[in-house]
């Protein structure tokens, strides 16, 4: 794999150059700070931009033109990263040596042409498409309370800080799609052009100096970057615990525990507390929560933690029957309890060995390798093979200490009212 | 060992059965740093009776019982659970259970015949306890009411339980609660006894490894076991009614905008004057049907752009014995307009001569394309496996010799004689 990076004003081009794959991929990837008043418009200014554009009148002509070069996938996928907003401009495709046609230049040219030729008069997008996405993002608020886990999540971190970032959806409310109009979204979608950091990644069985010429002829962008990003949240924690209980029309009871990350280190932030969540919770089968509650209890089928490293989070969430609420609690509040004492070395080199097949894993897929080499960049990562150095070094010793650094914020409870058929 | 070029792309196909039976099927690629390892067995949710071909009574047993055994392999004598064995050798391991198939996983970068070896052995080595099975019921409970809370899961069912009388497809994989309280012993043991024996189980290896060495060492490993001389099992073969049991039915969960699933029963008997495989029964319906009602097709743009549809259509396809369901998933504001607008589509089903073209060219992108994923090349062996006894490997010629005569005699018997619709909406609105 041969990896480099040309620094070209506006934006930067990162190559990746390997036989892995019989595709190559693409992805031109936006960030910026996190506007909570136009975040919703960004996210809908994306979705719109890959719905159709001045070429292709319609989202199906666009689709038939993909399925021409042999079913590629052009898309947009948007993220928080923390106090950050990231959103990949995607497009998958099969390397033209496998096939009798050479679309390369059609490929790499379509999603610069989603973005620099919307579908747009006097300054203002198309009615009836930005209808139709505004419909398509509503319907996707209102999904959220059909995934009670995700709902359950959503619903806790609002609990625990309406304000805070972390508590942000990327879509918005109803209201804030409701007020997008044909020509604010126009001012966006230049704010976006001329603001955003730009890097545009390629990777696959590629030509690099081809590639780069085809992009620096169709990637127009003028940007003016006079600000800097901030990646991390700082959120409260609080004295004394905050505890939610709301109810819900279904089998099972949501169970939600925030907790705080308080003045971690930048080793213990990549490295301590990735193998105390690993043990905690974010591991598969063989975690303190998972066999607190699933191997000695058979209280859930589920029970994860999640590591929020951005946010300075962990989100531990399970479903159990109602019946089962305080034995669950218990259970869970233990479990973090041992994590302040009871670590074995066991449990350390699983929690390892785990990490390290994850980067190991990553390497085989086009995205992830495009993400470690982003975040490389964003110097939020160290290059892979001394992250598995790192890895291997973490001691019992660090991750009890970081054990200290965690602080309960807010329990919240989603409570499924049926009752057990038998 | 059998060496079969796999044609349209650079890659080679090893297989081998061993001397107990076990079929083996090693797919390498060597550009990709991790391996990924199955050992699967042909039992799955819709088998509830079955027999050795000589005994005289059928055994039955609950339905989720595939599925239950599936969560008892990973307990091991003294109190080991298998997950555990897999974290300690640096892999990640899991397992699924579907209407035919139970399958047990293995990822992994390193220690390749520990991993291979530890796979074997546990499904291989059963143990199976009253108290394990009672332990497990509160955890297998909690699974189904997930899956009972999912609206998406319970669209699905309650379309497949209006659409078929007596196949069990029309049940959850776990089964309900009910089953799983109902599961005994005895049940798990009959269906280890019957089902996991080599014979009936094969091994599917992706990814970057030596096919040499995996021979080795499954020969070696399964030399050292003892296993009763294979058996052939048989089923009760149940007739399924041409007919669907209920025509429409609304239903009420937890969903804010209504969904409508739209169901079509089509008997392969159907199909059978036109003399074709079933492989190519099924790539052309699969044609057909994504370009009727899939992300490029007419019906799916006129929806959207009239706010009918809030986002796409989902096509899904469910072979069973003896009949084809074709369902399409949508969510609605409008259900009623949005049923009227399909009937009159579900009438025209056809399809042009450059759209075949064009839809041949996505199956033989998306075919070379699923050889840069080790877990789905290793699923889609396994599903030919399963559907057609063997693993498909001319597959890209298939795809260039479709025709659009014998395309559109498919389409011609596509049709809504036998149709089902459910609708979910929520319980206040």
């Amino acid at each position: 794999m041969i990896y480099k990076f040309h620094k070209n004003g506006s934006y930067n081009i990162h190559t990746i150059k390997t036989d892995k794959f019989k595709t190559i991929k693409m992805e031109i990837i936006f960030r910026n700070n996190i506007n909570r008043s136009s975040i919703a418009k960004r996210t809908l200014l994306f979705e719109l931009l890959m719905e159709n554009s001045r070429t292709y009148q319609t989202k199906r002509d666009l689709t038939l033109k993909l399925e021409e070069l042999y079913n590629a996938s052009c898309y947009s996928v948007s993220s928080r990263l923390g106090n950050e907003i990231v959103t990949s401009v995607c497009i998958d495709f099969l390397n033209p040596k496998f096939t009798k046609d050479n679309y390369l230049s059609s490929a790499i040219k379509l999603p610069f042409d989603l973005i620099f030729n919307p579908n747009i008069s006097d300054n203002e997008f198309d009615d009836e498409t930005l209808e139709t996405i505004k419909n398509r993002m509503k319907a996707e608020v209102a999904s959220i309370s059909e995934d009670p886990r995700r709902l359950s999540l959503f619903n806790a971190l609002k609990n625990m800080d309406e304000s805070s970032i972390s508590s942000i959806n990327i879509i918005g409310t109803t209201e804030e799609i409701d007020a997008i109009t044909k020509s604010n979204l126009y001012e966006e979608y230049k704010n976006v052009l001329e603001h955003d950091y730009i890097d545009v990644f390629v990777i696959g069985d590629i030509d690099e100096n081809k590639i780069i010429d085809l992009i620096n002829k169709y990637a127009t962008f003028k940007t003016i970057k006079n600000h800097e990003l901030e990646l991390f949240i700082d959120n409260h924690t609080r004295s004394k615990v905050k505890k939610v209980t709301e109810s819900i029309d279904l089998a099972q009871t949501q169970l939600v525990y925030i907790y705080n990350t308080v003045n971690l280190t930048e080793y213990e932030r990549k490295y301590a507390m990735q193998i105390y969540n690993m043990i905690l919770g974010g591991g598969s089968l063989e975690t303190k929560l998972y066999q607190n509650l699933r191997g000695k209890n058979s209280l859930c089928y589920n029970i994860t933690s999640i590591y929020n490293k951005y946010d300075n989070l962990i989100l531990v969430s399970t479903a159990i029957d109602k019946e089962n609420m305080s034995k669950a609690r218990k259970l869970i509040e233990l479990s973090v309890e041992e994590m302040l004492k009871q670590v074995t070395k066991e449990e350390l080199n699983r929690a390892i060995s785990s990490c390290i097949a994850s980067i190991n894993l990553s390497f085989d897929e086009q995205g992830r390798i495009i993400d470690n080499y982003l975040f490389n960049y964003m110097a939020e990562l160290d290059p892979m093979d001394e992250r598995i150095e790192k890895y291997k070094n973490v001691t019992i010793e660090d991750v009890l200490k970081v054990a200290k650094k965690i602080k309960l914020n807010t329990i919240y409870i989603l409570e499924g009212n049926h009752h057990e058929e038998n | 060992m059998k060496k079969i070029k796999i044609n349209g792309v650079e890659e080679e196909l090893i297989t081998e059965t061993m001397h107990n039976g076990l079929r083996i099927f090693l797919l390498p690629n060597n550009r990709v740093k991790n391996y990924y390892m199955t050992f699967s067995t042909k039992f799955g949710s819709v088998t509830t009776e079955f027999k050795k071909e000589t005994s005289k009574n059928y055994i039955k047993i609950p339905n989720g019982v595939a599925h239950f055994l599936e969560h008892l392999t990973f307990n091991l004598e003294g109190n080991v659970d298998a997950t555990d064995l897999f974290a300690d050798l640096g892999s990640s391991s899991n397992a699924f259970t579907g209407f035919n198939v139970t399958c047990y996983e293995v990822f992994g970068y390193d220690k390749f015949k520990e991993n291979l070896e530890t796979l074997l052995d546990f499904v291989q080595s059963p143990y199976y306890t009253s108290e394990l099975v009672d332990n497990e019921k509160g955890i297998i409970c909690e699974e189904v009411k997930m899956y009972e809370d999912d609206p998406q899961v319970n669209l699905t069912f309650s379309l497949l339980k209006n659409m078929l009388h007596s196949h069990n497809a029309k049940n959850l994989v776990a089964g309900t609660v009910k089953d799983v309280k109902s599961t005994k012993l005895s049940d798990i043991e009959a269906a280890y006894n019957m089902f996991y024996h080599p014979s009936n189980m094969f091994v599917i290896i992706t990814g970057n490894f030596n096919p040499e060495e995996a021979l080795a060492i499954i020969s070696e490993n399964q030399l050292k076991k003892k296993f009763s001389k294979s058996f052939k099992i048989k089923t009760p073969k149940h007739k399924e009614d041409i007919s669907i049991v209920k025509d429409y039915e609304e239903i009420t969960g937890n969903v804010e905008i209504p969904k409508v699933n739209i169901g079509l029963k089509i008997p392969l008997s159907a199909f059978k004057t036109l003399k074709l495989t079933p492989l190519e029964l099924r790539i052309y319906i699969n044609i057909i049907t994504n370009s009727m009602f899939g992300r490029s097709s007419k019906i799916k743009d006129r929806l959207v752009r009239g706010n009918i549809i809030t986002d796409g259509l989902y096509v899904n396809r469910t072979y069973l014995d003896d009949y084809i369901l074709v369902s399409i998933m949508a969510e609605t504001p409008y259900p009623s307009r949005y049923i009227s607008l399909m009937k009159e589509e579900i009438k025209k089903i056809t399809i042009e001569d450059d759209e075949l073209n064009r839809k041949k060219r996505v199956a033989i992108s998306n075919f070379i394309r699923s050889f840069d994923d080790i877990e789905e090349v290793n699923l889609s062996i396994q599903s030919d496996i399963l559907n057609y006894g063997e693993v498909v490997t001319n597959l890209y010629d298939i795809y260039n010799e479709l025709n659009i005569t014998d395309c559109l005699k498919v389409a011609s018997k596509i049709n809504s004689k036998n149709m089902s619709i459910v609708v979910l909406k929520n319980k206040e609105k």
